[in-house]
This record gives structure tokens, C-alpha cells and sequence, in this order.
């Protein structure tokens, strides 16, 4: 007995135990990904979906911040419940808005890390952790003031946290609960992630116990009760746990489903997991010239032979874990199977397939393909002669993760020109071009979509201007007031939000003068008063 | 301490005789404050666990306290929770007999996790008074030596602390005037049901675990 306490002492310490390359290498990766997301963080102007949160938490009360009129329209409100209290402690300028998502994704890098580490080994681990640095869609919502990267971030410690649930204390575990609880009720799919995921991690309890007990069946009622021993760890009750919240908010989900909230999603795509995996590494774009989006295509091959690497590689590397204890299959679950999921829905109900709805999954796709590259190096190192196999191991791990960490940078930095090009709708600049322009009494400004995108900014600049009315509204203000001038808005997709209608009967009764066009957005100025641009 | 515990009883009756008397002047919480005081104070002195005719004191202090409220019809939040902290003393006063073995133990931990979740979750929401701190005081000096020994305490008390978090939102609702019935704020509602959904799903864990362990004995 005492002998294998000090066994389980001594695996807990060498478990514990991160080697000096491991340690500087993820320093120089989150330093490197802290970098990449908090660069020109507060450059460009906050777009729709930011001015809506900003809106959301201008409200004298948390509990109107959540109601159905408020942030209480997207699932259960707890996007808005959140900013209301992060914003209130930092303020709402830009930089605070983004800047708990810049800091929830530099973490990431260091949960993946760790995660990957604890599953297979510290080279997983930095692959892992280097693959995500400059990953599009990690960098895109690390720098969106939108609840995806922190939901993400919060979502993958309490998977971390529960890794070894056999040693969760207490604390641990209503932390877990409590964790996965805010994850489950931010968004739908990380509610599907978290069922999957635990799912998953029962399954694999579920074989570890049947071989304990020499039980045939794996899924019988007595094997199902030895799983829940506590011995086993708590996967179970933190199962039941989020079965129960789920039980309760079907209500809610039937709601959803009648609602409009899914309107706006374009059809999914044929090639799917192409276009996720284009969205993580996004090198498609620069490869422009290429018919094919080769490196995609290749790691998605990658992905695709896990299962027989990782068969390959137990075989040969003499694990101790068995086949059903190996990552591969929670990866599985809660990456590649969670798409499926989303594309069934997509064929069978409405679509549902947007990529960063997929930024909850994404560690799972990232350590998938780590998880594989290493397993596959693995083998070619096992069946050569090579002495010192686990330092080449290490090395061909780093060179890896160095040319994946340079062609993922050159192309966000240089290729695709991320930091220079304005991504997202210019409200702050048009916002400013109307105040610049002195407009009198006479002038009746409209806008699609709704007004509150720019009065934000006309408020943080100090300008009395405010958008008088949408395009609906503006017809019976325009009829009795008569003024001289129109200002029509636009902003997101001038091409989708324009009211046709509106602008012909401006058009007629006013003439278009000039339209300002800026990224994403436009001024249109009907009317015959001079306007200083 | 057989000295202490004769001598009690009669501090004890007026005590309650005062709290009663309280009440019916309409002074609800000091009622109930000297009522608690009355359990506390003996189960603080008594140390026989035989059963006393002091020990039935505090739980009819409790009945005729609540008896006085339903006649004046004064149950608002606070009166609620008030009479919630006192069926918990009363309870607490009686677990502590072992003659009766582990129901009043497994009742006193129920109802404890029942009044304390609820009356923290409706000062949360609601607002923060005098005499519910008070009244966390006496949750806190009452706090239950929860035990894996007996049989169904951790599934019930989970099962309770979820039904509190529920019937935080009864005192939300009568909180508004004119009884129950009355809407509650949704974030309210959403925060109730965040909260009280994981805690049954931990409760039906422990509950099939319990039933594991009876099982194989």
C-alpha cells in the first residue's frame, strides 16, 4: 500500500514537472501571442455586433441589461449581463471592450498548453499552443469586444480543471460547475461542445471501469455505477449537472429555434471543414493564386489519419493508456463531430454553419492536428534507428511548430495585411464626418441600420448630433418638418441594409447630392444644403 | 451544568412569552429575534440529550409566531424568512436529541439549506436588510456538520439548497405587494434557474450514489 502511494506521489510529481525548453518555449509563445492580440487593439472603429454589447450595458441595472428588449434577445442575456460588469469596472472605451477578449485568448495559449501537455506529452503541448499564436480566428475574436473568446477560454479551463477530476476538491468543483454553467448558457454551441465533451470523457470512464471490474458490457447499469464511484473522479456529476441545466432550458431552445435569430446565416458551405480550417490558419487567401487550399486539405488529412496514428503509435511507443484512454476520442467528440453536428442541422433544419460559432471548438481541431503530427513523427522515429529518440522527437516537434508559427504570421502580417486594412465597419469615422459638418436644424438624419451605432460615437465625441429616425420612421418626420436636407446612414453591408423604398423617394423629392463612402458603411446626403466634407 | 439546565427553563419561557408578546404588538422581527434567542440560549446550556420539556419551547414559540402572523396576514419577504429561520431553529434544536436518529438531523440540514440559500439569493436581488443579516448570523453559528454517515443527508440538503434558490423567487414575488402571483423580473427568473438547474443535477448524482452504497451495504 505504501509503496503505491509513493508510485501515485511520485507520478503526481513527474505529472507536475515542466522541463526548462517547455517553460521557455510557451513564454516566447505567449509573449508572441500576447503581442498579436493586443496590437492596434482599439485602431479600428467598433462594428455592429460591439455597439450593440455597448448598448446593451447602457442601462442603469443589470437586471435591464438582461431583459428581452436588452442583451435578454441572444439566448439568456448573460453576454450583456457580463460586459454590464466588465465595463463598469474599466469603462467602454474600445480598448476596454476588446481588451478581456485579448487577455481570455493570450490564456488559451497557455490552458492549451497545458491541456495537450497533460494528455500526451510538453512537444503536443508547444505545437499546440504555437499553432494557435497567430491563428486568424483565435486572433480575429481575441481582438472582437464579443463573449466568444472568453466563453472559449473559461470553456477549456474547466476542461483543464477536470482533466484529473480523481484530486477535484470541493472548491474545484463547484468552480467546474460553475464554469461550465456560464459556458453552457453563452452560447448554444458551447452548450454542444460541454455535452459532447463530458459525454465523451463518461464513455472512456466507462471502459476504464470495465476493465477494472471485469465487466462484459460497457454501458450496463452495474458498469454505469462503478463509474460514478467517486474513486473514478466526478465526470459524471459535472455530466448530470449540465444534463439538469439542459432540462431546463428546452424552453428557451424551442423559443430559439421559432425565432429569427438564425435568419441571417447564408447557406452552408459543401466543403465545410475546409473553410473552418481555412478560417484557424487562413493561408487559403494568400495562396491565392493556388487552386486548391493545399495546406487546409493537408491538415485536414492530418485530422483524418488520427485514428490510425494513434494505432500505429500505442502499438509501437508501448503506452502504457489504452486505446480508449487516449485524447483522440474527447478531440473527436467535441472538434470534427461537433461540425457534423452543425451541418445536420444546417440540412436538416435552418443553417446554423457560422465559422466563429466553431472558435469554441477550435483548441479541439488545433490539438487533433498537433496531437496526430506528433504521433505520426513519433512513428517514423520508433522504426528508425536513431538513438536519443525523444530529443529528435522534440526537435522535429519544434521545427514544426516554428515553420506552421512563421507561415500563420507572415501571412496575417504581410499576406493578408491584418493590422492595416480596415476590417470592420468605420462608425467612428463617419460619426466624425457628421459632426464635422455643423448641420443645422434643417437636416434630418436617417439610418440603417439602427441609430444607436453612431449616436455611441457622436456621444463619446462630445457632438449634439443624434440620428433622428430609422428609414420607416422618417417618412411622417420628413413630411412635417420639411427640411432642407436628408442624411441617409448606412453601415455593416450597404448593399443588404438600404432601404430601396426610402431612397428612391429621397432620390425624387430631393436628388442624391453626394454620397461618402467609407469602409463598410456610407453618408448619403440628399438636398440641396452645402455640407463642409 | 444540571444546575444551568433547571434554571434555564423558566428564562427560557419568558423568553418566548416575550417573543410572543412582541409579535402580537405587530413587532415581528423582535418576536423572532427573542423566540431564536430562546433556542439558541438552550441549546447553548442543555447538556443532556434526553428528551426536555425545554427543548419544545422554541419549535411552539415558532407555530404560535407564525399563528400570530397568518392572523394579522402580515407574511411579506421578510416575515417569511423570518419564520423560515425559526422552523430551522426549532429543527436544529430537535436534531440535536438522538433519540429520534437522523430524520430531525437530515429535516434541520434541509431546512437550513432551504432558508439560508434563499434569503442570501432575494437579499441579492432585492436588497440587503437589517434583519436578515441578523438572520445570516444565525445560519452561520447553525452552520450543519454535514455528514456522509447518515443516510440521504447530502442528496436531500442539495436537493433543498436547489429548492431554496426556487423559492427565493416566492419571496421575490410576494416582495412586490399583494401576495404571491406577482411577476418577477426576468433576469431574476434567468438567475434562479441558472443557479438551481446544476444543484439538482449534482443532487441526483448524489442521490444515485447513495443508492450504490445502500446497495452494497
Amino acid at each position: 500500500m505504501g509503496k503505491t502511494c509513493g508510485d501515485m506521489e511520485m507520478g503526481k510529481k513527474e505529472s507536475n514537472l515542466r522541463s526548462r525548453w517547455y517553460v521557455y518555449s510557451l513564454a516566447i509563445l505567449v509573449l508572441s501571442g500576447l503581442l498579436f492580440r493586443i496590437r492596434n487593439l482599439d485602431g479600428p472603429s467598433l462594428w455592429l455586433d460591439e455597439l450593440t454589447i455597448l448598448s446593451w450595458t447602457k442601462t442603469g441595472t443589470w437586471e435591464e441589461t438582461m431583459s428581452p428588449n436588452n442583451a435578454g434577445r441572444v439566448m439568456f442575456g448573460l453576454e450583456g449581463f457580463f460586459y454590464y460588469f466588465w465595463l463598469n469596472i474599466l469603462g467602454d472605451s474600445d480598448f476596454a471592450l476588446r481588451s478581456i477578449s485579448a487577455v481570455s485568448g493570450t490564456v488559451l495559449l497557455v490552458i492549451i498548453a497545458e491541456f495537450a501537455r497533460k494528455e500526451i506529452g510538453e512537444a503536443v503541448g508547444i505545437m499546440s499552443s504555437g499553432m494557435l499564436v497567430s491563428s486568424f480566428l483565435a486572433v480575429w475574436y481575441s481582438q472582437e469586444g464579443r463573449i466568444y473568446m472568453v466563453t472559449t477560454c473559461m470553456l477549456w479551463l474547466s476542461l483543464l480543471m477536470m482533466q484529473n477530476s480523481k484530486i477535484n476538491k470541493p472548491l474545484q468543483r463547484l468552480c467546474i460547475i460553475s464554469l461550465l454553467t456560464f459556458c453552457y448558457l453563452s452560447h448554444w454551441f458551447s452548450a454542444v461542445v460541454i455535452i459532447l465533451g463530458l459525454a465523451s470523457r463518461w464513455v472512456q470512464l466507462l471502459f476504464k471501469t470495465r476493465n477494472d471490474t471485469t465487466e462484459n458490457s460497457v454501458f450496463s447499469i452495474k458498469n454505469i455505477s462503478k463509474s460514478m464511484d467517486a474513486k473514478y473522479g466526478y465526470v459524471p456529476m459535472y455530466a448530470l449537472s449540465m444534463i439538469s441545466l439542459g432540462i431546463f432550458c428546452i424552453p428557451e431552445m424551442i423559443e430559439s429555434k421559432s425565432s429569427s435569430l438564425f435568419a441571417w446565416i447564408p447557406q452552408t458551405p459543401s466543403d465545410p471543414h475546409i473553410v473552418l480550417l481555412d478560417y484557424m490558419f487562413g493561408i487559403t487567401s494568400w495562396t491565392g493564386g493556388l487552386p486548391i487550399s493545399w495546406l487546409s486539405e493537408a491538415l485536414w488529412w492530418l485530422i483524418i489519419s488520427s485514428p490510425i496514428a494513434l494505432f500505429i503509435h500505442t502499438r509501437l511507443s508501448r503506452d502504457e493508456k489504452q486505446i480508449s484512454q487516449q485524447p483522440e476520442w474527447f478531440l473527436w467528440a467535441t472538434g470534427p463531430l461537433v461540425l457534423a453536428i452543425a451541418v445536420i442541422v444546417s440540412e436538416l433544419s435552418t443553417p446554423v454553419f457560422v465559422p466563429r460559432y466553431f472558435l469554441f471548438s477550435m483548441p479541439s481541431w488545433i490539438l487533433l492536428i498537433a496531437t496526430s503530427t506528433y504521433r505520426w513523427i513519433s512513428v517514423c522515429i520508433e522504426i528508425s534507428d536513431t538513438i536519443e529518440k525523444d530529443e529528435i522527437k522534440k526537435h522535429v516537434s519544434l521545427f514544426f511548430t516554428v515553420s506552421i508559427l512563421l507561415l500563420q504570421s507572415s501571412w496575417l502580417i504581410v499576406g493578408w495585411d491584418y493590422y492595416g486594412r480596415e476590417k470592420k465597419t468605420d462608425y467612428e469615422n463617419m460619426a466624425i464626418e457628421i459632426d464635422e459638418m455643423k448641420l443645422g436644424d434643417d437636416v434630418v438624419i436617417a439610418s440603417s441600420p439602427g441609430g444607436y451605432l453612431w449616436d455611441i460615437y457622436f456621444e463619446r465625441q462630445g457632438s449634439s448630433e443624434r440620428v433622428d429616425s430609422s428609414p420607416l420612421g422618417a417618412y411622417s418626420i420628413i413630411n412635417e418638418t420639411n427640411p432642407d436636407s436628408i442624411i441617409y446612414l448606412l453601415g455593416t453591408n450597404t448593399n443588404s441594409v438600404i432601404d430601396r423604398d426610402f431612397d428612391l423617394f429621397l432620390q425624387d423629392r430631393y436628388g442624391l447630392r453626394e454620397i461618402l463612402t467609407f469602409h463598410m458603411g456610407e453618408i448619403r446626403i440628399y438636398g440641396d444644403q452645402e455640407v463642409s466634407s | 451544568m444540571i444546575t444551568k439546565q433547571i434554571s434555564s427553563f423558566p428564562f427560557q419561557s419568558f423568553l418566548v412569552i416575550s417573543g410572543l408578546a412582541s409579535t402580537l404588538m405587530s413587532q415581528y422581527f423582535l418576536g423572532c429575534a427573542i423566540i431564536s434567542s430562546s433556542i439558541l440560549f438552550q441549546t447553548k446550556f442543555s447538556m443532556l440529550d434526553e428528551w426536555e420539556k425545554s427543548r419544545i419551547l422554541g419549535p411552539i414559540g415558532t407555530i404560535c409566531w407564525i399563528g400570530i402572523l397568518q392572523l394579522h396576514s402580515a407574511m411579506g419577504p421578510e416575515q417569511i424568512m423570518q419564520g423560515g429561520s425559526l422552523v430551522t431553529l426549532s429543527l436544529y434544536s430537535i436534531s440535536s436529541l438522538d433519540s429520534f436518529g437522523s430524520p430531525p438531523k437530515i429535516a434541520f440540514h434541509s431546512s437550513w439549506a432551504i432558508s439560508a440559500s434563499s434569503a442570501v439569493l432575494f437579499s441579492f436581488l432585492e436588497n440587503w436588510e437589517a434583519s436578515t443579516v441578523f438572520l445570516l448570523f444565525i445560519y452561520l453559528y447553525t452552520f450543519p456538520n454535514f455528514n456522509k454517515e447518515i443516510k440521504w443527508d447530502l442528496p436531500i440538503t442539495f436537493l433543498s439548497l436547489g429548492l431554496g434558490i426556487r423559492f427565493a423567487a416566492v419571496l421575490l414575488s410576494t416582495s412586490k405587494g399583494g401576495g404571491l402571483g406577482n411577476e418577477i423580473d426576468v433576469a431574476h427568473e434567468l438567475w434562479i434557474m441558472f443557479l438551481s438547474a446544476p444543484i439538482f443535477g449534482v443532487s441526483v448524482y448524489l442521490a444515485i450514489i447513495e443508492k450504490i452504497n445502500s446497495k452494497s451495504g
